[in-house]
């Protein structure tokens, strides 16, 4: 009677044991997308970004000051409502849709007035034709500041790419439009330079780092004000869109 | 029987402490990896500098502060050819240095960063016993730098020493005069105040308290600090491992 009660026994540890492993499918991952979020709204002392993903809205860190770049992984949605509040009276200053695709990098900048906030956000790709993004650098650059001089940037002592060239403060279409990366041979550690039309300094910039395989926005933010200068930011993508 | 297994006994044993013994009496001493990197900060304008060998932090998570040096041995780096050093400003990340260095095995270096975001300077010695010294642990070697951003011409006073030459009326160092000063030159051991002194007789800083250029040491000296605040102005020094 004995050995036959072990087997039984035997029997069933072996069903518990092996009953785990026909467990349902496989959990699928979730996919997420990089956003990249850029406050150059001077008129507060921070914003507040805050995705709906299909989860009703859930805020992106603690508030972001001015000039504050900060990076997210966020689940990817067709349909994100984004909405940027204002650290004055919570003042709503975007509420608009965007749809985040899987593994994709993407910015979103915030900028204008209380009276007329703007906002754009952009599909981080390169250019076509670029066999190896490593080896490649690439750049961008918006006026993302409250002035009325159209500005050029200068990356050393270089003729100003054309696109840089004599910017007014941008509206969402045209930072849409200046979407896609500049691939350039320059690397180096450069001094940028931002001049009006008149070849006025409005801002300096020194010690930029620019490698192969690094892509970077460079904007201009502030009003030219004593508290709020002209000051050159640089977001370092953590990475880039390629089109196959 | 029993004292053939007592025989014997002593027999394997006294085998196996010949055996074992006998380990500690081969073979060559293996060369020491001894060398190593240490930073300097002497530069003005941030708060702290980060520093990378290839693209790894040297010293570790935490940024060099200025008028501060590490780590303490020296980073020792794999020798090799072009290995990349980098080192950014806490301030806006800046770049201040991104060069390609070779790194030889038992050398000491010193990596020494000054000047401002416009215009950043850096160099890099070999920290070497002064050829012909008997005994290196007899001597207390000294060399001294201005790195501060002035047009004055500094002279390093060590007590009532007579100011020695090398130390004399030196403009802000270039990286090719930082790297020509690299030698160590013996000075009278002993405790000192240390101060500097401009062209015109005026004192500049003064170093807190005393420094003991004791037997063996060797000891880097500077000026740190701006001439647009003249109270930045600073009298380092550097202790270094040499080889």
């Amino acid at each position: 009677m004995k050995p036959d009660y072990i087997s039984r026994l035997a029997l069933l540890v072996g069903i518990i044991l092996f009953a785990s492993c026909i467990k349902d499918e496989d959990p699928a991952p979730d996919v997420r997308s990089g956003l990249v979020v850029v406050n150059s709204f001077l008129e507060a002392q921070a914003v507040l970004h805050r995705l709906d993903v299909g989860r009703g809205l859930q805020q992106l860190g603690q508030g972001q000051g001015y000039r504050g770049i900060d990076y997210y992984a966020v689940p990817s949605a067709e349909n994100c409502r984004m909405e940027i509040i204002s650290s004055n009276e919570l003042a709503q200053l975007v509420d608009t849709t965007v749809a985040l695709e899987e593994n994709k990098f993407y910015t979103s900048f915030i900028f204008g007035t209380e009276a007329a906030p703007r906002h754009f956000v952009t599909d981080d790709r390169l250019p076509s034709g670029i066999e190896d993004p490593a080896a490649s650098a690439g750049v961008r650059f918006f006026n993302l500041a409250e002035t009325p001089h159209r500005v050029t940037l200068r990356i050393a002592a270089a003729e100003p790419i054309a696109a840089f060239r004599d910017r007014p403060t941008e509206t969402p279409e045209t930072g849409e439009d200046g979407e896609e990366f500049i691939a350039t041979t320059a690397t180096g550690t450069h001094v940028l330079t931002v001049e009006d039309e008149d070849g006025v300094q409005l801002a300096r910039r020194t010690g930029v780092a620019l490698d192969p395989g690094d892509y970077l926005t460079f904007f201009l933010t502030g009003d030219g004000s004593e508290s709020t200068p002209y000051y050159i930011g640089v977001v370092r993508h953590r990475g880039v869109n390629q089109i196959q | 029987m029993k004292d053939m297994m007592k025989k014997l006994n002593l027999i394997v044993s006294l085998a196996a402490s010949v055996l074992l013994l006998g380990s500690c009496l081969r073979g060559d001493p293996q060369p020491q990896l001894v060398g190593g990197t240490t930073f300097v900060n002497a530069f003005v304008e941030a708060q702290a500098v980060y520093c990378y060998i290839d693209r790894n932090a040297a010293i570790g998570p935490e940024p060099l502060q200025y008028r501060s040096f590490g780590p303490n041995p020296p980073v020792y780096a794999y020798p090799g050819e072009s290995r990349r050093l980098e080192i950014y400003s806490t301030y806006d990340d800046n770049r201040l240095v991104d060069t390609a260095i070779t790194i030889q095995d038992s050398v000491y270096y010193s990596s020494i960063v000054y000047g401002t975001h416009n215009d950043p300077r850096h160099f890099i010695t070999e920290d070497r016993i002064p050829e012909g010294a008997d005994d290196p642990a007899a001597i207390a070697g000294v060399r001294f730098y201005n790195l501060a951003n002035t047009d004055r011409r500094m002279t390093l006073h060590i007590g009532d020493m007579e100011p020695i030459a090398a130390f004399s009326d030196r403009p802000t160092e270039t990286p090719q005069t930082g790297k020509e000063g690299e030698g160590f030159i013996p000075v009278t051991t002993g405790t000192y105040t240390i101060s500097v002194v401009d062209e015109d007789g005026e004192t500049v800083a003064t170093r807190e308290g005393t420094l003991d250029l004791a037997p063996g040491s060797y000891t880097s000296i500077f000026l740190t600090g701006d001439e647009r605040d003249p109270t930045t102005f600073y009298v380092g020094r550097v202790w270094h491992w040499v080889n």
